[in-house]
């Protein structure tokens, strides 16, 4: 946790009488255990004994107090208590009393109470939620708030978040690998995707750099939508139109569709060979193969993937769906020269389905928002393919962070800088990945 | 700039097997492709970026074909592969 974040926590559990609700349901939240309390007291005083126990309180006691006479028309602002110790609500016999107030006097709710005494009883104060509301989506809600303001106000300087929340116009995937913030766009980086095809015609995509070329002698637009989804998450526009959220990650890469499969989603080894063949052939620094077979490593995948590397290429491959059991990545993403990535879900874990074995990196893969081809133009979708675009996407920025990212030395950059998760590598490699700053 | 490689299907037939054929590099790969048609093997695609020429041939003929200077290894093609239909949830 970062310095400001421990401060902040430290001066919320104090519970000031002036500390607002969602502070004191942060802190309640931190601290764990009961989280129903807020830290602070009431104390409930004898009817007629409230004025004498009130002067006890500030002659011998010390407290500082505010009294609800003190606000207009005794509408107490609590926020207003500044740095009273406790607020007296005369009307009802009723005084809060502050955390760091109370410990100091030893008071808590299992101080024994005189009998005589004025104070009928000292109590712990309760949050309270209108009636219907899930307390504990309120609760993640205001973390959430919270984070995201901490977020600005510390301009993303080393805090570090267990969830990372959604911002508004971004999908979750996109914030999650940090493409938002990151100030490249991949211009000038090739980016193929072997996958069945894409809708060239597809209006968000005006106006982009496209080399096409089809291996299954069916044109590149057809009627399957699995190769423009994939292609939308690595290479989709910076600000699609209208109240489209954004989801494409390298926004200005060359991308280069290589139909691999039919529009059924078939496709030899052959064709995918071809298809690889073409990508290294035109040096694309990413090539984003989203699909998979079953059997052992290939020697011919685990060739091609070795002549990318040698050509400046990197082949990154999704690991499959035949999660959760060991021993279930499919080939091409079973080879050695090829990346395989697995998926994580919206809270960063493995996603379910995700294969497991040899996984070298992870990255978003449930419900996953990217285009689709016309007329639905985007669709949500759940796959290791989603995971592997966004690699592949968050690759293409990188490698145009300097020539020397390619190959070898490009996979070295990603798996260095993924976020570690705490989960084993058999399901999520390095972790998931992050596009640079 | 749009290409359009039409593919040329090999059928693998009752006697032929598809194949794929991984070269060394020594010998330009149109030369060890001719070679390799010379010796039966029914050419589909020569992939001179990764070095590897895919087609089919019958199964006996492997020996032969890897005794081809500039041939590496000949192994049957892998299985195929297949994305999930576009109406399933997970892709």
């Amino acid at each position: 946790m970062a310095t400001k974040k421990r401060a902040d926590a430290a001066i919320a559990s104090e519970a000031h009488v002036s500390t607002d609700a969602e502070t004191l349901l942060m802190a309640a939240l931190e601290r764990g255990g009961d989280t129903s309390k807020a830290g602070r007291f009431l104390m409930t005083f004898k009817e007629g004994a409230m004025d004498a126990g009130i002067k006890h309180l500030e002659s011998h006691r010390g407290l500082r107090l505010a009294h609800a006479r003190d606000f207009k028309d005794q509408a107490v602002m609590l926020e207003e208590a500044g740095y009273a110790d406790a607020v007296v609500f005369p009307d009802i016999h009723v005084a809060l009393m502050g955390g760091a107030a109370a410990a100091e006097r030893g008071l808590t709710a299992d101080t024994s109470i005189a009998e005589d005494g004025p104070v009928l009883s000292i109590d712990p104060e309760y949050f309270v939620f209108a009636n219907g509301i899930n307390v504990a989506d309120y609760m993640k809600g205001v973390v959430r708030t919270a984070e995201m303001i901490a977020r600005d106000l510390s301009a993303g300087v080393g805090a570090e978040e267990e969830i990372t929340p959604e911002v508004l116009g971004v999908t979750w995937g996109l914030t999650a690998c940090k493409a938002p913030p990151s100030t490249r766009d991949g211009n000038g980086i090739k980016v193929a995707v072997l996958d069945d095809g894409f809708d060239l015609g597809h209006p968000e995509f005006a106006g982009r750099s496209f080399t096409t070329a089809t291996f299954v002698g069916s044109p590149i637009t057809g009627l399957s939508g699995h190769g423009t989804h994939v292609a939308g998450t690595a290479c989709g526009p910076k600000a699609p139109a209208g109240p489209i959220r954004r989801y494409g990650i390298g926004f200005r890469t060359r991308i280069f569709i290589g139909k691999v499969l039919t529009d059924s989603g078939s496709g030899t080894q052959a064709q995918v060979l071809a298809g690889m063949n073409w990508a290294v052939g035109n040096r694309c620094e990413v090539i984003c193969i989203a699909l998979g077979g079953p059997g052992g490593v290939q020697p011919s995948y685990t060739a091609a993937g070795q002549a990318a590397l040698n050509n400046g290429c990197l082949m990154i491959a999704s690991a499959g769906q035949s999660g959760p059991a060991l021993g279930t990545v499919g080939a091409p993403a079973n080879s050695p020269t090829i990346v395989s990535v697995g998926a994580v879900d919206m809270s960063l874990a493995p996603a379910t389905f995700s294969s497991r074995g040899k996984i070298d990196i992870a990255g978003p893969g449930v419900d996953v928002f990217s285009s689709w081809p016309r007329p639905l133009l985007h669709r949500t979708l759940s796959g290791t393919s989603s995971s592997a675009a966004h690699v592949a996407g968050c690759a293409a920025l990188w490698a145009q962070t300097g020539p020397s990212l390619r190959g070898a030395a490009l996979r070295a950059k990603l798996f260095a800088t993924a976020r570690h998760l705490p989960f084993p590598a058999t399901a999520v490699g390095a972790g998931l990945v992050q596009a640079p700053a | 700039m749009k290409k359009k490689a039409a593919a040329k299907k090999s059928p693998a037939t009752a006697d032929k097997k598809a194949m794929v054929v991984m070269c060394t590099g020594e010998r330009p790969m149109h030369e060890v492709a001719h070679d390799l048609k010379s010796a039966g093997f029914e050419v589909d695609g020569v992939l001179d970026a990764i070095r590897q020429v895919t087609g089919s041939a019958e199964p006996g003929l492997k020996g032969k074909l890897e005794g081809i200077r500039g041939v590496h290894k000949v192994h049957d093609a892998g299985p195929d592969v297949q994305i999930p239909s576009p109406d399933s949830p997970v892709q």
